[in-house]
């Protein structure tokens, strides 16, 4: 998805694709038409992202699936206020556990970032957050296998909660150094939070703690 | 009216009004790959981009209009284009502002967006910046 803030010259002198004739629409100049001076205001990017790009490689979402995505955002917020309460309680009692190194989310205190989360974030700090395991990156990967009702997969924000092992997957193509500098440990697990009962996600992670 | 608040907008932008044949309360799915022209002056100027309107699902579809409306409206921006998939979205982006000779910066942090940019601009002619660590 994307959308146009609106709020760019695409007319600056840089981005000849719109201030020169466009071959495909019989020499009209975006920028005179769809720029902050044209009809319609300015929706420039957007509509020659549709009307060429869009058009000529066709990468369009199927009528159906953009039904479901509405369908899915009408209770978008809701879901997030669950998500949000939830992370934040997992975060705090995965930081007090003795088989913790360390948690990794914006709403603990404990977090580089606190600050500034406290100050852009005002309704929550999000639904994911990661936490270094004591122990290797074998470790890290049985606690993974041993979870019944988290999720192993790649994705993140699901309704469901998410578990993944990046130095082993979603970063496995980077080098060691480059994962890094990305700040990919390889004891370190990403979960994204979902919106079940908080106590079942805690338990499910209390039995993997368990079985290591 | 007042401006609506996220928690309404979610549920009704990009469909303030129930559409006029059918008065459907759900937005209905136009499964169509085409839509018929009132008569040939409405083709000639859809196709020339004087008058909006659906020509084909490929650009644009009122199902997905709602959609790209109400995300639009969500995030405070004035148009939305929705795609099969955010690679896609971001190989539109990329592609209808970038040519051969430009540069692009990008961050080092998340693989298919690094091998896009290091990788397939690369071989279109198009050079990359990678950041060490975040871009600041």
């Amino acid at each position: 998805m994307i959308v146009d803030g609106g709020n760019y010259n695409w007319g600056n002198g840089k981005f000849p694709q719109f201030t020169e004739p466009s071959e495909g629409y019989h020499g009209m100049v975006f920028w005179d038409v769809f720029g902050t001076n044209g009809p319609f205001g300015n929706i420039a990017f957007a509509i020659r992202a549709r009307v060429e790009g869009l058009r000529d490689y066709g990468p369009a979402i199927s009528p159906f699936n953009s039904f479901l995505l509405l369908q899915g955002l009408e209770t978008l917020s809701l879901r997030v206020q669950r998500i949000v309460e939830n992370a934040m309680d997992l975060a705090t009692w995965l930081e007090a556990h003795n088989q913790v190194e360390s948690v990794s989310y914006p709403g603990l205190v404990s977090c580089s970032t606190h600050d500034n989360a406290k100050k852009y974030l005002k309704r929550g700090f999000g639904g994911v957050l990661s936490f270094v395991l004591k122990g290797d990156k074998a470790n890290a990967t049985k606690f993974v296998d041993k979870l019944k009702l988290v999720s192993h997969l790649a994705n993140v924000g699901d309704a469901k909660t998410l578990i993944i092992q990046p130095s082993a997957t979603t970063h496995q193509q980077l080098s060691d150094a480059e994962q890094l500098a990305a700040g990919v440990l390889p004891n370190q697990l990403r979960v994204s939070v979902g919106i079940e009962h908080i106590e079942d996600i805690k338990d499910d992670f209390k039995q993997a703690f368990a079985a290591l | 009216m007042s401006k609506l608040r996220f928690e309404t907008l979610q549920l009704h932008a990009g469909q303030e009004e129930v559409e006029g044949t059918t008065r459907s309360r759900a937005v209905p799915i136009y499964q169509t790959t085409s839509f018929t022209f009132k008569d040939s002056e409405h083709g000639a100027n859809l196709f020339a981009l004087k008058e909006f309107g659906n020509i084909y699902t490929r650009i644009m579809n009122p199902t997905t209009d709602v959609f790209e409306k109400r995300v639009a409206a969500l995030e405070g921006g004035v148009m939305g284009l929705a795609t099969s998939s955010g690679q896609a979205a971001q190989h539109l982006a990329i592609t209808n502002i970038m040519g051969t000779g430009d540069n692009f910066i990008s961050s080092a942090n998340y693989t298919e967006a690094r091998t896009i940019n290091s990788g397939h601009l690369q071989k279109l002619g198009s050079s990359t910046f990678c950041s060490k660590r975040d871009c600041q």
